[in-house]
């Protein structure tokens, strides 16, 4: 009895849905809102996403919201830029130059693994309570996974490629412009999504010693108060602030890589 | 005219392997040398060696004569792999290789040339990825011709490449490098590729390479067909002496 070959094929082929991402995120909202309004969620233990809206819009009102959110948002931005730079240098340094290998890869391997929040009073005591100690703990704690990212982005650069810059009589800083560069290009954008996430959660710690202003500032107070709406409100501006950098970063990739 | 290309006494080893011992080859001004030989025997690493990319142990690689007008890199290799920058469109891939000798009006103008030539005008602005295996390699060709080479360094350019686009490449490379002013030095395994293109072929022992024989075939490229009986004679003999080599090196290869 001849027998029809079955399709086995399916599967392990995992592809991005348009607009089910953020279905998802509006649903778990929904769903909240309703446990809430059901009375299955205490307001005293998580208040409800309407509640928490509320807040936000105050903050919004009153300016509250903009002090804070400018604070941390100049800090992420210097923070995060100054250990990007810096990592970049030294990774593509490591990755293209012997003399920096050894001794960039074994500083790297003995410093990266420090939790960075255990040297906040550190760089307390270094830089002052003020914005340099906040700063330099984003900049610290960007600059070793981009180190990392960025060197093994310029050592998956096809060698061939190099080779062949170098046949056709190319110069090592035209090689270094038109083709390590480039061809590290995606696992350093891949290496931003990671360090834009640690620069945010070091922004919230450094936040939390010593300042009057920024979003772990006032989550802290907030928390101190036992003000959970206010607090949630933090929270959410953290969870948005970390969803645009995703996005402006999702779209860096798409501009930059669309050879690929 | 052109450069000719001295092999002196080249030898080479991987950490302890021998690949390449005493070999010592000429390909003459405007010429065609094609190295075949078993696999393994170095006959890459040999191509390697004479485009100055791999430091061989012993001996050396001689240039003698002078480059023909308006040459921008003497030894300019075409690779297997094509060695297409992915980030980099068609043209962009051509006019990296001319950015060291011309400005930008000049090198407009030949990428536009060289696309042309080789039927690739219409890819100008596509991306490697949305080229086949053949028209990738026909952009690795523009690119060497882009800079008008003195020596033409081909490492098996069509064994990546279906049977059907490599029947119709081997024609064009047969045009392309049956010109006075490029020396070729041309890597394969297809003997029937060999006795085409070659006006000498020197088959290589297995490893460590050595030369074994040398065979010159005194008539012009252009003529040549699949068919002919000379030909056909030159490429059994080639088979008879790599026969009993390239079962070794596929044994060996099992083996290991």
């Amino acid at each position: 009895m001849p027998e029809i070959v079955p399709f086995r094929a399916g599967g392990f082929a995992p592809r991005s849905v348009p607009g089910v991402g953020a279905a998802t995120l509006i649903g778990l909202v929904l769903a909240w809102q309703g446990a809430a309004s059901a009375g299955w969620i205490g307001s005293l233990f998580l208040p409800p996403p309407l509640a928490i809206a509320g807040a936000l819009g105050h903050l919004a009102a009153s300016g509250e919201l903009w002090r804070h959110v400018g604070a941390s948002l100049q800090r992420l931005a210097i923070g995060w830029a100054a250990g990007t730079a810096a990592g970049l240098v030294l990774g593509v340094a490591i990755g293209v130059f012997t003399i920096a290998r050894s001794p960039g890869m074994a500083v790297v391997s003995a410093l990266f693994p420090i939790p960075k929040i255990a040297l906040v009073p550190l760089f307390i005591l270094w830089f002052g309570i003020g914005e340099g100690s906040k700063i330099m703990t984003l900049a610290f704690g960007v600059f070793f996974p981009t180190v990392l990212t960025t060197a093994a982005g310029v050592d998956a650069v096809p060698r061939n490629l190099v080779r062949m810059g170098q046949a056709f009589g190319l110069s090592r800083g035209a090689i270094l412009r038109h083709i390590v560069l480039p061809g590290a290009l995606p696992a350093v954008l891949t290496g931003f999504r990671v360090t834009s996430s640690i620069a945010i959660i070091l922004l919230v710690a450094a936040e939390m010693i010593g300042a009057e202003r920024g979003i772990g500032a006032f989550v802290l107070q907030a928390g101190n108060l036992y003000d959970v709406e206010d607090l949630m409100a933090g929270i959410v501006v953290l969870s948005m602030l970390g969803l645009s950098v995703a996005w402006v970063l999702g779209r860096l990739e798409r501009t930059l890589l669309v050879w690929r | 005219m052109t450069l000719a290309v001295s092999i002196e006494r080249v030898g080479h080893r991987y950490g302890a392997l021998p690949v390449l011992d005493d070999i010592s080859l000429v390909a003459e001004a405007g010429r065609v040398l094609v190295l075949v030989g078993p696999s393994g025997c170095g006959k890459s690493t040999l191509l390697g060696i004479a485009a100055g990319l791999i430091r061989p142990d012993v001996g050396q690689v001689m240039l003698s004569g002078s480059p023909p007008p308006g040459c921008l890199n003497q030894l300019t290799p075409v690779f297997q792999d094509f060695a297409l920058l992915p980030w980099r469109t068609v043209a962009g891939n051509v006019d990296l290789v001319l950015r060291p000798h011309l400005l930008p009006a000049a090198r407009a103008e030949r990428v536009a040339a060289v696309l042309a030539q080789m039927g690739l005008s219409d890819f100008a602005s596509a991306w490697p990825r949305q080229l086949s295996g053949g028209m990738k390699q026909r952009v690795g060709i523009a690119r060497a011709l882009a800079v008008n080479p003195a020596v033409l360094l081909m490492d098996e350019p069509l064994s990546a490449l279906d049977a059907q686009t490599r029947a119709l490449l081997l024609d064009e490379f047969a045009a392309l490098i049956d010109r006075a002013d490029v020396t070729t030095l041309y890597v394969t395994h297809t003997l029937s590729e060999a006795v085409r293109l070659g006006h000498r072929i020197a088959v290589l022992s297995r490893r460590p390479g050595r030369v074994r024989a040398v065979f010159d075939i005194d008539r012009p490229i252009a003529g040549r067909q699949a068919t002919d009986p000379d030909l056909l004679a030159i490429e059994a003999q080639l088979w008879e002496l790599i026969r009993d080599d390239a079962a070794a090196a596929t044994r060996e290869r099992v083996d290991a």
